[in-house]
């Protein structure tokens, strides 16, 4: 930032600030409050409404420059002739600012006077009534009496879709929705029809909105024009108890506002003024927090004693839990034991997750189920820097070039895409998207290159990228223990020929080297990556391959990283970070270090197991083959991630002991010995980790359903059980403990993370080191891409992120049901029509579909959204090789579909 | 000594002879004036509507926290209200009402009165919950407003 300032002087306060400050930004610096409306800190200036205004001044000099000085000596101001908007007005030297002059009070009046002209008065039936600006301002600045007495404009008010209601009356045409939408969302749904006074705010056809439905349209408008469905009438703002807390619908860890009355949650809002979101929030934030108070939550423990579960007493099922592990321990020993999942937990409860499984003495814990293959536990860590200060959503906003792989972000971080969306329509961004599907972000509207991969190209693509970026010349900046793997890496990447590449992948070798060119000579620049890469059978090849980009590209250097891993999971980094894997312990530690283990067998009091434990997928197959006689799957509903359903099965019908922590009786807790129930996020304290690895706070908005426990105390009462001395009186305790042993977290503590947590780094250069190493692609060799049926694409979407959303009805009704999405020409291909019942079969089992057009789906593949509650893709096989293929035939009865 | 003595006895006798100022309640009631705020009452519009939408001004403005409304949509078919919002529930906790009257002051629609019942004693506590059934008038008094 450079030093230079401008002074201005508002209502006599002299304040200085950078040049090209807006007024009302410069007001608020000093402290005087200045009305606006159709001015967003999140978009540019409009100066739409006019309620702003202000009388605006500059010191009035002779022709030779001096100042006029009035009659006492102070210098004139000459005053423009007519009131300026502050909200449109930037700053100049010596400007001088009145917002409480009579001309100013009187121009204002007269703004409200107009905006009021059509205004209904209906406040008490307006929901946005007590915290509408409008209301505000005009008890602030208004009359008391209104000098019109002519009929007012009316408007017939409209659902646009199940969640945007529309009450045209009430709107003042400050185009804050209509910007939004399309600035940020991306989505360009709104629009203003008519003209003066007739403007009326709709959809372009009048029809219910086919968009995002985040409701952020909602959140901006100042007034009751636009207001929530689902919120409709529930409560007056001032009824709500206000809690924020970090959203549990991804990895992006947005600030939500749950607005509490009673026992039940009302509404979710945005924070307007802190978080990494701020008022931003998608669909699942907004409108997904009823599973909360579902009927079908635990209520307590269940156990299966004889054949059936049947609810028992906390103490019984933690005392029989103890017992039966201590037994299995005794009798197969300690590696007959597995702990999956915990990437929904809070930092606190994986912490403890994992202590207890390694207490018990095994190191087969893993919360990454949904791996198709082992990957190292730092492995998704070294492809982000190893621990080097991480690229933060804001500076992914302000990138130039930013790469996003083989994810489909608005389903997998959707608040990310909005970043990216407005980088681009504000800052220049440029979108880079690889990905077999011309996903949102790839559409020609946000100007982006799309690079259509071909499913099974993926290590070929990074491949050719980074040789192209190696065609441009000696990479820079590179520690040198990285740097000396770079001639290995070169000569294995000179196999890489652009023929072959694009035989591969299916993209144009000139394509290639632009994306390499953009990526390697654009000074900010990012690559963005999510669980297509790390859930993909060659997920090891393809994280180093990644590292190699960022290394030969600059997005990774000695000091920073600018690559992101936009997880799965609102605990995705946390459960990483907290050793949820099988070969490293907290904080990344090696376990086969003695120095390494030495604090935490201290602290916990027991000689820890140095061999790394097996991976998620390797605990399936070995559960499956009986060598894994116990499991304990804690808030993952594992017959739904597991790779092969199958698989899944058999291991969970042949294990002795299966204990599932759960909010709801899902599949896979229905063939649990045990069932302990378990606390949503809105009824527990904790710190979870979002892509960016900062530390936030959730809040308790609730006292816990009646019941129900946190995971934090049923991980201690069994612990205690088996003879461990926990005593841990809370969450902050755990944490206590976690900022003492864990490298990146020492040093913080949950009164650090306040409003906005830290982002943390490792204390010295990286946690884990990097390097340049060759890449083979397993999967090229001639034959595997020429196999025959349609490669399966399964992916996040918007209004589906697993178990919980199938527990939201809103959501439910939103996603409109599974559907085998073709594009239009393979459906044809096929015979199909829309609409028609699909048989998709897999090497292992088949599925029944209602086909669908989605133009974004490439010829030769089928995309089938994983997480509807009718959809298990993981029936269809475990994806073999680079992906799975699927034949796919009309169904013979065409009676029920997805039975 | 004496003196004093008759004076007072002359107060005595005075009253003796007046009529009394006590009524025999409950036989005898009196009338109670026209700003007396007693039981409230929720008033219907001349054609049978509620006046109260729902809008909860009353529940904020009582200083005794004693009111609380949940609102709803209409049925647009079988309207309760005018308007879009009517008074799903609308709970007055009687013990504690102050009987300050700032809930009818606030009330934009005309809704809310406290009206000249004081016969306020249960032998619950619960009971002291008047509910919405409790508080609106019936049909026949469709259009009554007190009299201010
Ligand atoms: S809900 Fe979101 S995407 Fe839909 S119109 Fe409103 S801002 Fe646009
Ligand atoms: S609907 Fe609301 S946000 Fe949109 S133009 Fe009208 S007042 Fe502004
Ligand atoms: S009379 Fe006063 S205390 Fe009683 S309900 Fe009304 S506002 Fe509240
Ligand atoms: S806030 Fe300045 S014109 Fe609307």
């Amino acid at each position: 930032m450079s030093a230079k300032t401008v002074k201005v002087t508002i209502n006599g306060r002299a304040i200085a600030v950078p040049p090209g400050t807006l007024l009302t930004d410069a007001a608020r610096a000093a402290e005087v409050h200045i009305p606006v409306f159709c001015s967003h800190p999140r978009l540019p200036p409009l100066g739409a409404c006019r309620i702003c205004v202000v009388e605006v001044g500059m010191p009035r000099r002779d022709r030779d420059g001096s100042p006029v000085l009035g009659a006492d000596g102070s210098p004139e101001i000459a005053w423009m002739p007519k009131p300026q908007t502050a909200c449109t007005t930037t700053v100049a030297d010596g400007m001088v600012v009145a917002t409480e002059s009579p001309g100013a009070v009187r121009a204002r009046k007269g703004v409200m006077e107009f905006l009021l002209v059509n205004h209904p008065l209906d406040c008490p039936v307006c929901d946005e009534g007590g915290e509408c600006q409008l209301q505000d301002l005009a008890f602030a600045f208004g009359h008391d009496f209104s000098r019109m007495d002519e009929a007012k404009r009316t408007f017939v008010s409209e659902d646009l879709g199940p969640v945007v209601k529309k009450e045209a009356n009430r709107c003042i045409v400050c185009m804050r929705c209509v910007r939004y939408c399309d600035e940020i969302m991306g989505e360009d749904a709104l629009t203003a029809h008519q003209r003066g006074v007739r403007t009326e705010i709709s959809s372009f056809d009048r029809q219910p909105l086919e968009c995002e439905q985040c409701g952020n349209c909602i959140e901006v408008c100042p007034v009751g024009a636009l207001t929530a469905l689902p919120y409709r009438f529930k409560a007056r703002p001032w009824d709500l108890r206000q809690h924020v807390t970090i959203c549990p619908w991804c990895s992006n860890g947005c600030s939500v506002r749950l607005g509490v009355r009673g026992t039940e949650i009302l509404r979710a809002r945005g924070t307007e003024h802190r978080g990494v979101n701020q008022e931003y929030l998608c669909a699942r934030g907004r409108f997904g927090y009823s599973f909360v108070s579902a009927a079908e939550r635990l209520t307590g423990p269940l156990l299966r004693l004889g054949g059936a579960l049947a609810p028992a007493g906390f103490d019984e099922a933690v005392a029989f839990t103890a017992s039966r592990l201590r037994e299995i321990a005794a009798r197969h020993g300690p590696g007959s034991i597995a702990f999956l999942g915990g990437e929904k937990l809070t930092v606190e409860e994986q912490y403890l997750f994992q202590k207890l499984a390694r207490t018990l003495g095994t190191s087969h814990v893993d919360a990454r189920t949904r791996l198709t293959a082992p990957l190292p536990g730092d492995a998704i860590l070294k492809a982000t820097g190893g621990g080097r200060p991480a690229l933060s959503l804001e500076e992914l906003g302000s990138a130039g070039e930013v790469l996003v792989l083989g994810d489909d972000l608005q389903g997998e971080g959707p608040f990310a895409q909005a970043v990216l969306i407005r980088g681009q329509h504000q800052n220049g961004l440029h979108l880079t998207v690889a990905h077999p599907r011309r996903v949102k972000l790839a559409r020609p509207k946000f100007r982006g290159e799309w690079l259509a991969l071909r499913p099974g190209g993926e290590v070929a693509l990074l491949n050719a990228l980074a040789r192209a970026a190696l065609d441009l010349g000696e990479p820079q900046g590179m520690p040198p223990g990285v740097a000396a793997g770079l001639p290995a890496l070169r000569q294995a990447l000179a196999a890489w020929t652009p023929e072959k590449v694009e035989r591969v992948t299916g993209i144009e070798p000139a394509a290639v080297a632009a994306a390499a060119r953009r990526l390697r000579e654009t000074p900010r620049k990012a690559i963005v990556f999510g669980r297509a890469l790390v859930e993909h059978p060659q997920a090891a090849a393809l994280l180093q391959a990644v590292e190699n980009l960022a290394w030969l590209t600059g997005a990774l250097t000695a000091e920073r990283s600018f690559v992101m891993y936009v997880g799965p999971h609102s605990g995705t980094q946390g459960a990483l970070d907290m050793g949820l894997v099988p070969d490293r312990l907290p904080g990344y530690l090696d376990p086969a270090d003695a120095a390494a283990r030495a604090p935490f067998e201290k602290q916990w009091g027991v000689a820890l197991p140095s061999a790394p434990g097996m991976t998620a997928p390797e605990i399936l197959k070995a559960a499956a083959g009986g060598r894994v006689r116990a499991l304990w799957i804690a808030g993952d509903n594992w017959l739904r991630s597991a790779p092969d359903r199958a698989l899944a099965e058999q291991a969970l019908a042949g294990a002795e002991l299966v204990i599932v922590s759960e909010l709801f009786l899902t599949e896979t807790a229905r063939a649990a010995h045990v069932v302990f129930p378990a606390v949503s996020f809105a009824e527990k304290e904790g710190v979870v980790v979002n892509c960016e690895r900062r530390l936030q706070r959730t809040a308790r908005a609730l006292s816990p359903l009646r019941g129900a426990r946190t995971d934090r105390e049923t991980f201690q009462a069994v612990a205690r059980a088996l003879g461990a001395g926990w005593s841990y009186r809370g969450a902050e305790d755990v944490y206590r403990e976690i900022a003492r042993l864990v490298p990146g977290y020492r040093g913080t503590g949950w009164g650090t993370m306040l409003p906005l947590g830290p982002r943390w780094a490792s204390d010295g250069a990286a946690a884990v080191a990097g390097s340049l190493a060759p890449v083979a692609d397993a999967q090229a060799g001639p034959g595997v891409l020429a196999g025959d049926g349609l490669w399966l694409l399964s992916g996040g979407v918007l209004f589906q992120q697993g178990s919980l959303s199938h527990r939201v009805e809103l959501l439910q009704k939103l996603a409109k049901g599974a559907r085998a999405f073709f594009g239009a020409g393979e459906l044809q291909r096929l015979g199909l029509a829309e609409g028609d019942a699909v048989v998709l079969e897999g090497p292992a089992g088949s599925l029944t579909l209602p086909a669908a057009v989605d133009d974004s789906v490439p010829p030769g593949a089928v995309f089938v959204p994983y997480a509807y509650p009718e959809v298990q893709v993981n029936r269809l096989g475990a994806p073999a090789g680079a992906g799975l293929r699927v034949k796919a035939r009309r169904a013979e009865v065409t009676a029920r579909v997805g039975a | 000594m004496i003196k004093p003595l008759a004076t007072g006895l002359a107060v005595t006798f005075e009253n003796l002879f007046k009529k009394p100022f006590t009524v025999q309640y409950p036989e005898e009631r009196l009338e109670m004036f026209p700003r007396f705020r007693g039981l409230h009452i929720l008033a219907r519009h001349e054609d049978g509507l509620e006046r109260c939408v729902g809008c909860e001004l009353c529940a904020v403005a009582c200083p005794a926290d004693a009111i609380f409304v949940k609102a709803a949509e209409n049925d647009a078919d079988a309207p309760r209200s005018h308007g879009e919002r009517y008074a799903e529930r609308y709970e007055i906790n009687m013990l504690r009402c102050i009987f300050c009257g700032m809930c009818e002051e606030a009330c934009p629609e005309d809704a809310i009165f406290l009206e000249k019942d004081y016969e306020l004693s249960d032998y619950r506590r619960e009971a002291f919950i008047y509910t919405k059934d409790e508080l609106l008038v019936g049909p026949e008094k469709a259009g009554y407003l007190p009299q201010r």
